[in-house]
This record gives structure tokens, sequence and C-alpha cells, in this order.
């Protein structure tokens, strides 16, 4: 047994669980490992007894007095208010017993001069994230200053896991290592579906770690929260504010409630409408979401924590971690669009263990009531997603180099072996690498005569920087989440309120009103990169749209909605979602027709823009997606046309303005599973998916430089947006690998060739059932309604100039 | 028909001016890659053939005897692209070249003086139409002025919730504004008013948006 952890959970008058004592009994062996343990039982200190007893043992440790400090151990989390959190804990440990063993935080609110005083004189631990952890790297002198380390724990590492984010981590360990061979790493996950990967990706391959699983099981309540009637129900839309009095009792009923929402302006809006509604609600109800400063969030946080407020709005802001005890009840706004999503929500509340964790879902359309019923199917089941790493990031790569180059430098074999011994970039070829390092050093493949492009030098074996300002912007712009430009939203007092896109501002001249930070607000006038606003009651205000944060179902959802699908047509039906949806399926009925298990219904409906073919798969929004693509290219091989897509999680519409015959044995044809992949191929606009995803690409490499943090000047003459690089890369180097980095992210992540061939197949054996409804129906009318649309044509370019050029004429249209 | 001048909008983003022998085109930024080059950013060196492939069925199957470039002709400080360009331009070496500058033509004067360009600040025209980078302020009717330097592009929605987009030629009072004429430029979106014209550059043709 632990012996500090003994005296301190004595003191306590806490009994350790059997997760915690295995843990400590792990990390004294000398074992690395993976925790999976659900938050609130204490997975911290199962970890950090361990390292406190590593750190006291080993004496070579301590007896370094009068000789300077050295790091110990490196705590990375993926968020600075969990880093805050998990300092405040261990920090709280070494009070308690009286240690000599400091820890400090290191995130991106860390001033200067205190980062200046954790290289001069480190502390035993650093709380920080793996941007931090770059940026150490990314300084002199890094492999001195991690020379004694001897312990890294990645915290929360399935949330980092499938991100860009998880790739700096891999990179960061792989340094380390090298460094410190004897390192131990430790992992904290949550459980996903690939949690052994998780931890093979972590602790490398073949390693000697063990994983360590807690088998306490949180009881959570799940409850959909039904509207009065189902016809005064909308069909189409994703605010939900029709069930606002329902929640409005919900909070009434419980101490404190997170209301979460999928998106920042949703949150803004469920925030405008509680309080315009109920004001008696002022005070103690707050807004909390990622645009928001952090002094708003800081106060929002701690106000939470002391049990002051009833309720907070919030997005996936509030999803990680820190744990706020007075949470009783938590609501989902809208689909969670992921069953661990949902779960890591629904942990939120009744956060001790043994406590129940209580969850209502408000669907905010009718067909969306159906998700409560797939959602416990798919907690009862045990379904969860997987995980999904990235690979072959050469984004991330440039940047880590450059990284490496600004701090000591590096030599190019020693570093290839590092990357290689990564998940990520095991399959990374020498030819591969040199070309990395080619872009680097001369800016392309070969040198060019004449030219004046410089980023890396070669001097004495090492790669380096010598441009101060460049290492300078590269300081600035470590990290793997790019964001847009962003407008700082001040008072007239100078109060920092948040930050909004440049784009959302643009639109809006003085004297306009808008919502922002759960205020109403009137734009005073612009200047620089700053808003500055004042306080108003004028009513009427627009509500900021943020870009991104619009995901797609996890296929794990999916899979539980089919499930519930499957169940609809059956007269008896169990849950209350499925029986109060009863109606709405007869009207589908009554309108068109309701597929029964093995059947595909499709619509195809005319209106006065145009004619729509919807297709109900049930197989969610991606797979739809490239499903649409698919099909509109075969349709265009009988008959050359335009379509504008619109998917959502039910199925896909195709919409054309000219009429084309529609007959069952065609739409066989259309969905046959035969010369998929060639279709698939040469049908899927790949090519403007890849530009899309080239813009992150493009930042995280380096290409496009944010500018320095509140200054409006960017460099001069440098501007230039993601969509011209591409362009120009593909035009002049289109082997590059940056490009095709775009276009394999594009097949592995957005296409899914996998699960499309799949859902091709499934469907070969079932009946069709071809409709043409007069109207509308109630399956149709929400992909009808999504304002998203991707637009398909295999008419070729002359003759869409030509139709394009007789409508503007008024010739036709 | 300006000022009783005949002015042809040219699908290649250009203008020609008949009575002139005059070229126009504006927004070129040449070296504006090699510029981020020279910044460390590893994008390819600029190729200009398709720019001057371009420029040169103009020079070659108009008369022209006069090209002016609306400013933003170099993105940047001198470079090799500056170099190509210079070269190109010293194959016609009957036809002058003026530049109106733009707030991108940073490039000293004696740089100019060693060019085949001479610059100016802006260029009349006798039947009243003025030339310039940017659009000038306090010019009276019947006065026309030609500008570039916002890159103007249009919408274009068609049937079936469908959109594209062009680079395009755009009036509104007295001030006509050019396509860039440079390959790697953005566009800046006009709405159709009632008091402004559109001239949408669509693939071969030139298409007044009503």
């Amino acid at each position: 047994m632990n012996q500090f952890a003994s005296v301190w959970f004595f003191n306590q008058g806490w009994e350790p669980h059997s997760f915690q004592r295995q843990a400590w009994r792990a990390i004294e062996k000398g074992h690395s490992g993976l925790l999976n343990a659900p938050t609130g039982f204490g997975k911290t200190f199962a970890i950090w007894f361990g390292i406190l007893a590593h750190y006291y043992q080993y004496q070579d440790y301590r007896q370094r007095k009068g000789k300077q400090a050295a790091l110990h151990a490196i705590w990375i989390t993926p968020l600075r208010a969990l880093s805050k959190e998990i300092h405040k804990a261990v920090s709280q440990v070494s009070t308690d017993l009286d240690l000599d063993y400091k820890i400090e935080l290191r995130t991106g609110d860390t001033s200067l001069s205190e980062r200046k005083n954790q290289r001069t004189k480190p502390p035993q631990a650093l709380i920080t994230t793996p941007e931090s952890v770059h940026l150490l790297l990314a300084s002199k002198g890094a492999a001195d200053y991690f020379g004694q380390l001897a312990f890294v724990v990645v915290d929360e590492w399935h949330e980092l896991l499938g991100s860009k984010r998880g790739v700096l981590v891999e990179l960061a360990l792989s340094r380390l290592k090298a460094i410190n061979p004897k390192l131990k790493i430790w992992g904290i996950s949550a459980t996903i579906g690939n949690l052994s990967e998780a931890q093979e990706i972590l602790l490398g391959k073949g390693h000697q770690g063990v994983m360590i699983r807690a088998t306490l099981k949180k009881k959570i309540k799940v409850e959909t929260v039904l509207p009065d009637s189902l016809e005064r129900f909308p069909w189409a839309g994703h605010l939900g504010i029709h069930l606002l009095d329902k929640v409005v009792a919900i909070i009434r009923q419980h101490g404190s409630t997170l209301i979460f929402t999928n998106t920042r302006s949703q949150c803004e809006i469920w925030y405008q409408q509680l309080i315009s509604h109920y004001p008696e609600f002022a005070g103690i109800l707050a807004v909390h979401h990622g645009s928001l400063s952090d002094e708003v969030r800081l106060w929002v946080e701690d106000a939470l924590h002391r049990g002051k407020l009833k309720a907070v709005v919030c997005t996936s802001s509030l999803d990680l971690g820190v744990d706020f005890r007075p949470v009783d009840c938590v609501v989902q706004i809208g689909s969670p669009k992921g069953v661990a999503r949902f779960l890591q929500r629904a942990g939120r509340s009744g956060h001790r263990p043994h406590e129940i964790s209580y969850i209502y879902y408000v669907p905010t359309n009718s067909l969306e009531i159906i998700e409560g019923d797939s959602l416990k199917y798919a907690l009862k089941e045990g379904i969860i997603e997987q995980r999904i790493p990235y690979i072959r990031s050469f984004d991330v790569l440039l940047q880590y180099l450059m990284t490496l180059a600004v701090g000591d430098g590096f030599p190019a074999d020693r570093t290839f072996d590092e990357i290689k011994s990564t998940h990520c970039f095991a399959s990374i070829s020498r030819q591969e690498y040199d070309e990395c390092l080619a872009m680097l050093t001369h800016g392309g493949k070969t040198l060019q005569a004449y030219d004046d492009f410089r980023r890396l030098v070669l001097a004495d074996g090492l790669y380096r920087v010598e441009s101060r300002r460049l290492a300078m912007r590269h300081r600035l712009s470590i990290g793997a989440i790019v964001s847009d430009a962003m407008m700082r939203v001040k008072l007239m007092n100078g109060k920092f309120l948040g930050s909004i896109e440049e784009s959302f501002i643009s639109k809006l001249n003085t004297g306009d009103v808008f919502w922002f930070s759960g205020r109403q607000l009137e734009l005073q006038h612009v200047r620089n990169m700053e808003v500055i606003v004042r306080p108003t009651t004028k009513a009427k205000g627009v509500v900021p749209s943020w870009m991104g944060g619009r995901f797609s179902i996890s296929p794990d959802l999916g899979t539980a909605i089919r499930h519930s699908f499957r169940n609809i047509h059956k007269a008896r039906v169990g849950s209350p979602e499925l029986s109060f949806l009863r109606p709405l399926f007869e009207e589908q009925k009554v309108r068109s027709a309701l597929p029964q298990e093995e059947e595909l219904l499709v619509e195809y409906i005319a209106t006065k823009y145009g004619y729509h073919l919807f297709v109900y798969p049930f197989d969610g929004k991606l797979v739809h997606e490239g499903m649409a693509q698919v099909l509109a290219y075969r349709l265009g091989k009988i008959q050359p046309a335009s379509f504008s897509i619109a998917s959502n999680e039910y199925g896909f519409e195709l919409l054309s303005s000219t009429r084309y015959e529609v007959n069952d044995g065609m739409i066989k044809a259309l969905l046959s599973p035969d010369h998929l992949h060639e279709d698939i191929t040469s049908g899927i606009n790949v090519r403007e998916m890849a530009r899309r995803r080239f813009r992150d690409i493009a930042g995280i490499a380096g290409l496009v430089f944010q500018g320095y943090p509140g200054k409006a000047v960017k460099t001069r003459h440098l501007q230039a947006n993601a969509g011209l690089f591409f362009s120009v890369f593909e035009d002049y180097d289109p082997t590059n690998l940056l490009l095709r980095e775009a276009y394999d992210e594009v097949f592995d992540f957005q296409l899914e060739e996998g699960r499309m061939q799949l859902a091709f197949e499934r469907i070969a054996n079932h009946t069709i059932i071809l409709s043409c409804p007069q109207q509308l129906t109630p399956f149709s009318f929400p992909i009808f309604s999504e304002s998203f649309r991707e637009k398909y044509s295999n008419e070729d370019w002359q003759s869409r100039l030509e139709l394009l050029k007789l409508q503007l004429e008024g010739k036709i249209g | 028909m300006l000022n009783g001048l005949d002015v042809f909008l040219l699908p290649q983003k250009a203008i020609f001016i008949p009575a002139h022998s005059l070229l126009i085109l504006s927004d070129w930024h040449v070296g504006k890659l090699g510029h981020f080059r020279k910044e460390g950013l590893f994008v390819p060196p600029m190729q200009l053939e398709e720019d001057f492939g371009r420029l040169a069925v103009l020079l070659e199957e108009l008369p022209v005897n006069w090209v002016v470039f609306l400013g933003d002709l170099f993105h940047s400080s001198w470079n090799m692209e500056g170099v190509a360009l210079q070269q190109f331009l010293s194959r016609y070496p009957k036809i002058r070249f003026s530049l109106t500058r733009g707030n991108h033509d940073i490039i000293q004067d004696e740089l100019w003086e060693a060019s085949a360009i001479d610059c100016k600040e802006y260029i009349v025209l006798p039947e009243g139409l003025v030339l310039s980078h940017k659009p000038l302020m306090g010019l009276k009717p019947p006065i026309y002025n030609l500008v570039g330097h916002i890159h103007p592009g249009c919408e274009v929605a068609t049937t079936a919730r469908q959109y594209f987009r062009f680079p395009c030629f755009y009036l509104e009072g007295r001030v006509l504004t050019l396509p860039a004429f440079g390959r790697w430029t953005g566009l800046y979106m006009m709405r159709k008013r009632a008091d402004n014209s559109i001239f949408a550059v669509v693939g071969h043709e030139i298409i007044e948006l009503k």
C-alpha cells in the first residue's frame, strides 16, 4: 500500500477503490499503463500518489539540493480549466501532507514572468496542455530541461486521441522518451470502443504497460422531454425553443442544471429565450461557451462550484472533467450526435460516486424524438464510439520539425527514427520525410535558382531556424486548432467579453443590436480588431453564428437510430418516444409510405424549387452525403444534369431543375453495389471536400499565419487564404504531401468508403418502395429544410454556362 | 460606350479602347508567391506562363500600342517573378507600358526608371476618362473613373439552389472597376442593386447581370 495515500485517505476518512490500489502497485513496480475509470471516482489520485511515492523513494531526485531542482512529472490535459482543477487537487495533497513537492500550472494563461521562473527554477511537476509542452520543446535547452523527467501523464486521452492534438502528444512523447528512456507514461481515458488501441498508441508498439479498468458502474437515467401535442411540434428545425416551458419546469425541480446545446449560437439563443420569458432567472442563470472571455467563463465556473447558479446554458466547453458538485441535472438540447458525448454530458450531474446521473433529452423536431429511444437502446447495449486516430498528418509533422528547429535544432536521422516510432508516422517513408525537410529548407522539392526562400538552415548536422522573426512567428502558431480571424468584443469601459468572427461583425452597422455573452449589445464602433459595444434594451437583436461545430452523427448512434426505426411500423411499440410518434408515422403512411424492415423508401416530389428525389437508408449523414453523390453521378450518366444535394441522419435528397423519368428498375440500378468503387472515385467531388480540409492543414503546417494576438495589422502582403494555396499546389506541385493529406483525410474521415459499400450491399437485398407524393412528407421535410447543400454536376462546364447565360438573360427559369 | 468612347470589356479580364489602341488591366499581383516564399512559406514559385499567354493573345490579336496597369502590378518588393515579367514585356518594344501606382506597388522609383514601365499616380484621357488604382475623390461628371483595387466578383444563383462565383466588371455611378487580371487573387463579392451594373466574366463571355 502506498504510504502517502494511506495517510491521506485515512485523514480524509475515505477508503481507496480497488482500481486505485492497483494503479499504485503498478506504478511502484515501474510499469507504464492506461487507467480507464469514470469521472468522479478519484482517478487523479490513483496516479498522483504513485508519482509522489516514486519521487520520495528514489533519492537521486531529492538529493539535488544546492543543485538545481529538476522536473519530475508532467501532467497533460486537453483543457486549461481541467488543468486548473487538477492543480488545485494535487497541490492540496502537498499542503495536507506537508510535502516539498511543488506543482505549477503552465498553460496559455501563464504569465511571461512565471514561465521564465519555471524555466530557471523548475518545480517538481507541471500541469499543462499538449501545446505548452511543444512550446517548451521550442525553447533552447529543452533536452536538459526534461533530462530528469520520470513521468508523463496524459489525462482524458480519449479526448485527445481522435484529433490532431493527439498527434502532438505522440510526437512530444517520442522526443521525451528519447531524452529519457526510463520515462513512465500513464494515460487516463474514459471508456471508448478501442481502448487497447488507445493504449498502444500512447505507450508505443509492443509496450509492456498495464491496463487498469475500474469496474464501477455509474447509474444513468435518461428521459426524453416530449411536447404536449405532436401536431404543434415542428417537422424541422434545430433550436428546440418549443419545449422551453418544459425545460424550465425541469430546472425548477433540481438544484443546479447544466443545459447543453450543440452550437454557440444556439447557446446564446436559449439563454436569451430563458431570460426574456422568465425574468426571475436573472442573476441565477448564466451562459458559457468557447468564445467568451476567460474572465466570464471563470466567473461562471466559480459560481457553479459554489452552488450559486440555478442553471447554465453551455456548449461542449463544459463537457470535460471539471467537477461541479452542486450540479444534479443535465439537459441535452437536440441530438447529442454521439453516444459517448451523451454519456459524458450525463456524467456531469451526480458527480459523486453512487449518485444517479439524470439527463433529459430535448428533441428539436419531431423525427428527432426517436433518438431518445435510440440513446436508451445504445446505453443499454453498451454501444460506444471508437476514437479514430489520425495517421500521416504531415501538417503536424512540419509544425513539429519547426518546433524542434526553433528549440535546440535537430539532426535529420535521429528525428526520423523518433517520429517513425509513433503510431501516426509508423508508415512514413524516408523519401516522404526528406520531402518534408525539403519543403522547410528550400520551399519545395528542388532548389530554385536565384530564390531567396529561407526557413530552416543546416549547420553542424543540426537543422535550425536562424531568423528571429520566423522563430517568434512559429511559437505563436504552435497548436493543432485553427481558428478564424476573431474580433474582440469589448464594452465602452474596456471590459473584454469574448470574441466573434469577423464575418459576422462585417454584416452589422453602428447601432445594430446583437446578443452575445447573454447580453443585448449595441454596436458602437469597430476599431482595428476590436468591437466596442454598449448594453442596450432595444428590442430585436441578431445572434452571431460561429463557423464549425457542425458535426455528423456517429456511426454507433446511427446503428442505434436504425434499430429504433426498425420498430416504427410495429403496431405495439414499447418505448414512450415511439408510441408518441405514431401519428407522425401515420401521416407519413398516408402521404407516402412507411418502410418496413428490409424495405427502402424512395420519394420523388415536384415543388417550385425543382424535382426532389428523397432516399431513406438511415445510415447516418456522412454515408448519405457520399451515397447522394454516387447517385447523382449515376443519374447524370443516364441524362446529364446538375443537382444540389442535402442530407441528414435519416436520408438524403437530390434536387434538380430538370424533370427525369423515375421507375423501379432505374432506382434499383442507381442503388446497385456494382462498380461502386469506380463510381465513388469518379463521381464524388473529392476535390471540393479536400479543398475544405486543406484549410486546417495549411494553418497547422504554418502556411497561413494567423497574425499576432490582438494585433490588427497582419504581416504586410502576406494575407492569403488556404484556398489559394490549395489551387497553387494543385497546379504547380500536384504530388505535394499536404495536398495528398487533404485527400487522404477525405477518404478516411469523410467518405468512409467501407461503410458505404456495406450500405449499398444491404440495400441491394431490400425491396424498393417508390412513391410520388403530391407534397412533402414528414420524412422528407427535415432534409428539404437543410440549409447546407453540396452541388454536383456532370453537365460539361460549357453547357452549364449556356444554361446559366440563358437564365441570366431572362430566357428561362 | 463612355463619353463617346467605345470601351470593350474583354473576358480575358481586361478593357480595350480602340480609339487609343489602349489595353487596360488591373491587379496582376506579380510576385505574390515569390513574396510568400521569401517569408518562409513553402509554396511553389509562381509560374506566369498562363497569365503571359492570356496577355500575349491580346497584344498580338488587338491593335494595341499602349498598355495601362491600374495598380498592384507587383505584389510586394522586387523578386524573380518581376524579372520574368520584365523579360516578357521586353518582347514588345513597340508597346508603351504604364502603371498607375497601387497600394501594393512599393518598389522604389529607381527600379521603375530602369524598367520599361512608366509609373504615374493617375492617367487622364482627353474624352474625360481617368485611370487610377483606387477611385479618386472629387471627380465631377461627365468624368468616368476606371479603377481596380477591390477585385470585384459576383455570385449567381440558379435554379435548384445552386450558386456560382465569377469575377466581374463593376459599374456604380461613374466608377468602373476592373476584375483582377492575376490568377492568384481573391474575389470581393458585389451585390446587384438598382443603381449599379455587374458584368460577369463567364468563361469566354461577358454577361450582364439583370
